[in-house]
C-alpha cells in the first residue's frame, strides 16, 4: 500500500519534533514536510535560559532529532523558509520566498515571539530570548555587563536572573505585578522565589511599571511609574510570549492569544491543526488555556498526530500539565494547575533543601509546587491518577516517605 | 583494566531505594529489581541529574529532574526526553558486599 498523502509541520521546535516522530512511530508512510524559519536542524529552547548561558554548551548538545533518528524519519526538511500564507480551499501554503507547497494535513507548530517594550526602537542594550542567537548574543551582553535590569519576573526573568548572577553580575528583576510569576504559581511559590533570588542577590522590585527606557551608547536606564531610576549596562525584557498565530488568522481560522483548537489540536478546518505555545485549547471543564511549556508542546502534538491518523486520543488522560524551571541549584516543577482558592499543605526537608507545596481541596491534592523533589512528583502523579490520597496531614512529617503512605480513594 | 570493586553492602539497597556510588570518577547506582542487583551509570545523559536520587520502581527509574525513565537492567532508555541509553556495568553480591566491575571507558 503506497501513502500519498503529504502532511506539512510549520515550526521546527519541540511540538515539531514529537508531531514528525508520533506520525512516523503510528506507520504515517507519506511525506512529511517540515519548515523552520531559522537556519537550524530542530533544537531544545530550556537550555538556551540556562547551560547556554552559564556554560559553554554548544549546539550540538540542543540537537532535538539526532543522527540517526534524524535519517530515518525521511523528512522533507525547509530550513531558513517562512511560511507566510495559507490557502485552505486549496489546501496550499505559500513561503516567504515564493513556493507553495500542498497538504493533505496541516500542522501549526510555529510558537511565538518574546514580546517586547510597544515604542521601544531596537538597540544593542536591549535584548529578548527566544532562539539560540539571541541566547548567544545575551551570553556576550551578560559578559560585557556589570549590572543586568531584568523586566518580568516570570519564568524566563528568573531563569536570565539566575544565570547572570552565576556569572557574578549585579542583577535588578523588575516586575509590574505585586508578586513573582504570578500568572502560573501561588503567593506561597511566588514567596519562595522571591526569598531565593534574594537570598542570591538579586534586587527584586515589584509592583513597579517600567514609564520610560532610555537606552544610549554607555548604558541603558529605566524610569519606573514609582519615580525610581535604574541604570544598567543591559537590559532583558522578559515580558511574556506573542503567539504566532497571524497565520492561522490571514487564514480566516478563530484566534484569540492564539489559535483555538479542541483538546487534541483541531482547528475549525479538518486538515488544520495547532499544537503547542501557538494554540489555545478547549479543555474538558470547558474553559481555554494556552500553555507555554515544553512538556504541553510534546503532549499536544502527541495527540494531534494520533488524532490525523484517525487513532483515538484522550489529552486530559496524561494527567495534569507538568512544567519545571532551574534557578540557581535549585530545580523547581509544577504539576497540575494550582490556583490561590486552594488549601495549601507545605512540606519541608531542610538537608535535602526540598520544600513541597501541596495545593488541595478537600481530600484531593491537586497540584504540587517541589522544590527539589523531583523524586515525589512522580507519587503525586500516580495519586492523582488513581485519585487516592493519604492523609492530607501526614504530608507535612518530613520523616514520612511519600511513596509509602498509604492512600484512599477519594471517590 | 577489569576488576570487581566493592562498592557497598546488600542491606543498603532496597528496590525502591537504590544506591548511588563513586568508582573513580564514574557515578554509578546500584538498583535492587526483585531481589537482583543492577549497576547503571547514575548521571542522566540529558542532563547531568543523579538518577539515584529519582523515583525507582521495579526496573525502571525516572530522573528526578526532568522525568526520563530509564530501564536499569538494560540501560534503556523508554519514556520521556530522549536522551541516549544508560551505561551499565556486571554487579555480584559475595557474602554482603557489592562489587561492580567497571570496564575500561
Amino acid at each position: 500500500m503506497s501513502e500519498s498523502r503529504s502532511f506539512v509541520i510549520v515550526g521546527a521546535g519541540q511540538a515539531g519534533r514529537w508531531l514528525a516522530l508520533t506520525l512516523r512511530e503510528n506507520g504515517f508512510a507519506g511525506r512529511i514536510v517540515w519548515f523552520g524559519d531559522e537556519a537550524h536542524v530542530p533544537y531544545e529552547r530550556p537550555p538556551l535560559s540556562k547551560a547556554v548561558l552559564k556554560e559553554n554548551q554548544g549546539f550540538e548538545r540542543l540537537v532535538l532529532l539526532p543522527e540517526p533518528k534524524w535519517s530515518e524519519l525521511a523528512i522533507d526538511w525547509r530550513p531558513g523558509q517562512r511560511v507566510v500564507a495559507i490557502d485552505r480551499a486549496a489546501r496550499t501554503l505559500r513561503t516567504a520566498s515564493g513556493e507553495a507547497v500542498a497538504y493533505d494535513m496541516l500542522f501549526l507548530a510555529n510558537g511565538g515571539r518574546a514580546r517586547t517594550l510597544p515604542g521601544l526602537a531596537p538597540h544593542a542594550r536591549v535584548l529578548t530570548l527566544r532562539t539560540y542567537e539571541d541566547a548567544l548574543e545575551l551570553k556576550q551582553a551578560i559578559g560585557a555587563a556589570r549590572h543586568v535590569l531584568v523586566l518580568g519576573g516570570g519564568w524566563i526573568g528568573l531563569e536570565v536572573a539566575a544565570s547572570a548572577r552565576l556569572l557574578e553580575r549585579e542583577v535588578s528583576v523588575i516586575e509590574a505585578a505585586p508578586r513573582l510569576c504570578m500568572r502560573t504559581v501561588p503567593a506561597c511559590v511566588s514567596a519562595h522565589l522571591l526569598e531565593t533570588h534574594t537570598a542570591h542577590g538579586v534586587r527584586v522590585l515589584l509592583g513597579d511599571a517600567v514609564r520610560e527606557v532610555v537606552a544610549g551608547d554607555e548604558r541603558v536606564t529605566l524610569h519606573l511609574a514609582s519615580g525610581a531610576r535604574l541604570d544598567g549596562d543591559l537590559l532583558v525584557v522578559g515580558i511574556g510570549l506573542v503567539a504566532a498565530d497571524e497565520l492561522a488568522a490571514a487564514a480566516g481560522l478563530a484566534v484569540a492569544n492564539g489559535v483555538l483548537t479542541d483538546a487534541c489540536g483541531r482547528t475549525a478546518d479538518p486538515a488544520i491543526f495547532a499544537v503547542g505555545d501557538v494554540a489555545n485549547a478547549a479543555r474538558a471543564n470547558g474553559t481555554r488555556l494556552r500553555i507555554e511549556s515544553w512538556e504541553n508542546a510534546q503532549r499536544q502534538a502527541v495527540a494531534a498526530a494520533r488524532t490525523a491518523l484517525g487513532i483515538a486520543h484522550d489529552n486530559e488522560a496524561d494527567g495534569p500539565p507538568w512544567f519545571w524551571s532551574d534557578q540557581y541549584d535549585d530545580n523547581l516543577q509544577l504539576l497540575g494547575l494550582p490556583d490561590d482558592s486552594m488549601q495549601v499543605i507545605e512540606r519541608q526537608i531542610p538537608a535535602k533543601r526540598s520544600r513541597l507545596f501541596f495545593f488541595c481541596e478537600g481530600p484531593r491534592v491537586r497540584a504540587v509546587a517541589a522544590v527539589n523533589a523531583g523524586r515525589d512528583m512522580r507519587v503525586v502523579r500516580r495519586w492523582i491518577a488513581q485519585d487516592s490520597y493519604p492523609a492530607l496531614d501526614a504530608l507535612v512529617d518530613p520523616a514520612a516517605d511519600l511513596n509509602k503512605l498509604p492512600v484512599s480513594s477519594a471517590g | 583494566m577489569s576488576d570487581w570493586t566493592a562498592v557497598g553492602q546488600r542491606d543498603q539497597v532496597e528496590p525502591d531505594a537504590p544506591l548511588g556510588v563513586t568508582v573513580g570518577t564514574q557515578k554509578i547506582g546500584i538498583y535492587d529489581v526483585d531481589g537482583t542487583l543492577h549497576a547503571a551509570e547514575d548521571i542522566c545523559p540529558h542532563a547531568a541529574a543523579l538518577l539515584t536520587q529519582g523515583f525507582a520502581e521495579g526496573c525502571e527509574v525516572e530522573c528526578p529532574l526532568h522525568n526520563a525513565v530509564f530501564d536499569v537492567s538494560t540501560g534503556k532508555h523508554l519514556r520521556g526526553e530522549p536522551c541516549r541509553d544508560l551505561k551499565t556495568f556486571p554487579v555480584r553480591v559475595l557474602g554482603q558486599e557489592i562489587q561492580i566491575r567497571i570496564t575500561a571507558v
